[in-house]
């Protein structure tokens, strides 16, 4: 069941509801799942609701702060169950700050996916990279929503 | 019409060099992901010598005896999956699962993407006799203890599992190279490894021939996943592949690239240059505790603790260093509030005490208190 609230989506399967605020933009290239806002001329990214609910977050690990990197590359991996997932960058740019708030509790994310930002990133290229057929853009409801049910339906977690 | 099955290819290595153990599936993965190998794989071997390998986030400093690793020419290893450090040897079996991401066969779903790829594991098991479950998440055991270790990763765009049959297990060398601080301490790890994991071995009383294993496990696969397993070689560019991490994954960069958070702290230097960041330092009887703290006046910000000093339970650092957060110095009693979080979270810290943890914080705000 997918309910459209003026502000967020919020999708409920079996296991849980699934929370997705409309106030940021969502970088799906798999394994997707990274929130992105902007903040003056940075941009603060984060795990969404679904990623986070994979498992609880043991540990976080980010590239190093200063070397610039494409879009869609590797920026950092999370380990759940023993299971090692990659994070992307949503645009290409290089980090500026790491969060450490999330390094030292990983499972700050686990509790509120969207109040944690794991890194800053200082976009290099940014009015191109957000034109990315992986961009979900900021408010674009019907969008966020196919690609969200598509995942559920993926990960054997259907709406209900 | 009868709809033809999924091909994989099947790569039977047998015997291998301990690192190219470790090697050959990540350049396989990494092939998988870059279409040098052209279908999803499995492969197949076991190490001549031994070989200890951490998880992908461990800091090894902190877990493996490296002195006596070098000691004994036992090469140590970082792999991309996670879990803890492992001793692998010859009496183990290894299979890797590489599949890329598009592959329709293997769940997405991590809980789900581990009872697919052991349930064949256990059901290898129980064909020779051993009564074995799997256990989610990622859990083979026999009456409560383990005999299978497994974990699993994404590499680029291929999924992976890595894991092993255990044949005969090597306590006492696994003890060995696990950092403890002392040997009333190590001979616990090895009753503790007595009780928790098994082994064909343990279970039958003999080990029976690997070849019979191997076939039992291609079978069990192939009817789990539904597939036909062709045998094969690994392609030309995976060889090359396996080459270039080589040169990679014996380096101090890629051994010792987590540092807990030393990274997170150290950047604060660059990007907060007002902030105060010293390195304090003091030796217990227990062994070195280094400390980097940044300052904001008397108030301690933030913490780094590491050194070669012992502390359990070993993930209790990060919360240590958290109730450290914001304890101001000019308050005076530091080593009490240590000894009160030390009592209250059962730490035991074997030749270092509260007033030692302290008087290297103190150290360190004594290089800024001086200026």
């Amino acid at each position: 069941m997918t309910k459209l609230g003026s502000k967020s989506i919020d999708i409920t399967t079996e296991k849980k509801t699934y929370h997705f605020p409309l106030d940021r933009y969502y970088f799906t290239q798999e394994p997707g799942h990274i929130w992105l806002k902007l903040d003056g001329e940075n941009l603060n990214v984060g795990f969404d609701d679904f990623g986070q609910s994979q498992g609880p977050i043991l540990h976080i690990r980010t590239r190093p702060i200063g070397k610039a990197f494409s879009q869609g590359k590797a920026f950092g991996t999370v380990e759940t169950n023993k299971f090692i997932g990659q994070l992307r960058f949503p645009v290409s740019g290089s980090i500026v700050e790491a969060n450490s708030k999330v390094f030292d509790d990983p499972q700050l994310i686990n509790n509120a996916p969207y109040n944690q930002w794991i890194v800053k990133i200082r976009p290099t290229n940014l009015d191109e990279d957000l034109k990315s057929e992986y961009i979900i853009s900021i408010g674009d409801r019907d969008r966020l929503e196919k690609y969200i049910v598509s995942e559920l339906v993926k990960y054997e977690d259907p709406p209900i | 019409m009868t709809k033809s099955k999924h091909e994989w290819d099947l790569i039977i290595l047998k015997e291998n060099d301990s690192l190219n153990t470790q090697l050959v599936w990540h350049a396989a993965a990494l092939a998988r992901s870059r279409g040098i190998q052209p279908r999803d794989l499995i492969i197949i071997d076991w190490p001549t010598d031994p070989i200890v390998v951490c998880g992908f986030h461990q800091v090894i400093e902190r877990v493996v005896d490296i002195d006596y690793c070098r000691k004994n020419n036992i090469p140590i290893s970082r792999r991309a999956c996670g879990g803890g450090a492992v001793l692998l040897d010859s009496n183990q079996l290894f299979y890797n699962i590489i599949a890329h991401i598009d592959s329709t066969l293997l769940p997405r779903n991590i809980n789900k993407f581990f009872e697919k790829t052991l349930h064949p594991v256990a059901q290898t098991y129980r064909h020779f006799g051993i009564n074995a479950e799997y256990k989610p998440v990622n859990d083979i055991l026999v009456n409560n203890r383990k005999i299978s270790g497994n974990g699993a990763g994404l590499l680029e765009d291929a999924q992976v599992l890595v894991g092993n049959f255990i044949l005969d297990f090597p306590r006492k060398e696994m003890a060995q190279i696990l950092k403890v601080p002392s040997e009333k301490f190590r001979d616990k790890v090895i009753k503790s490894l007595e009780a928790g994991i098994s082994s064909f071995k343990d279970e039958l009383g003999f080990i029976p021939q690997r070849d019979s294993i191997i076939a039992e496990y291609i079978k069990q696969i192939e009817t789990a996943f539904d597939i036909s397993l062709i045998e094969t070689q690994l392609e030309p560019g995976t060889l090359e592949l396996m080459e270039e991490l080589r040169e990679t994954y014996l380096t101090d960069e890629w051994l010792f690239q987590v540092k807990a958070r030393g990274d997170q702290l150290t950047s604060k230097v660059k990007i907060h240059g007002s902030s105060h960041v010293v390195e304090g330092m003091y030796k217990s009887k227990g062994g070195l505790i280094t400390v980097i703290c940044e300052f904001n006046g008397s108030v301690l910000s933030d913490i780094l603790i590491s050194g070669d000093f012992w502390i359990l339970p070993d993930t209790i650092l990060p919360k240590f260093e958290r109730f450290l957060v914001n304890y101001n110095l000019a308050e005076g009693d530091l080593s009490g509030r240590i000894s009160t979080f030390l009592e209250e979270n059962e730490c035991e810290t074997p030749g270092t005490s509260s007033s030692d943890l302290a008087q290297a914080i103190q150290n360190a705000y004594s290089k800024i208190s001086n200026t």
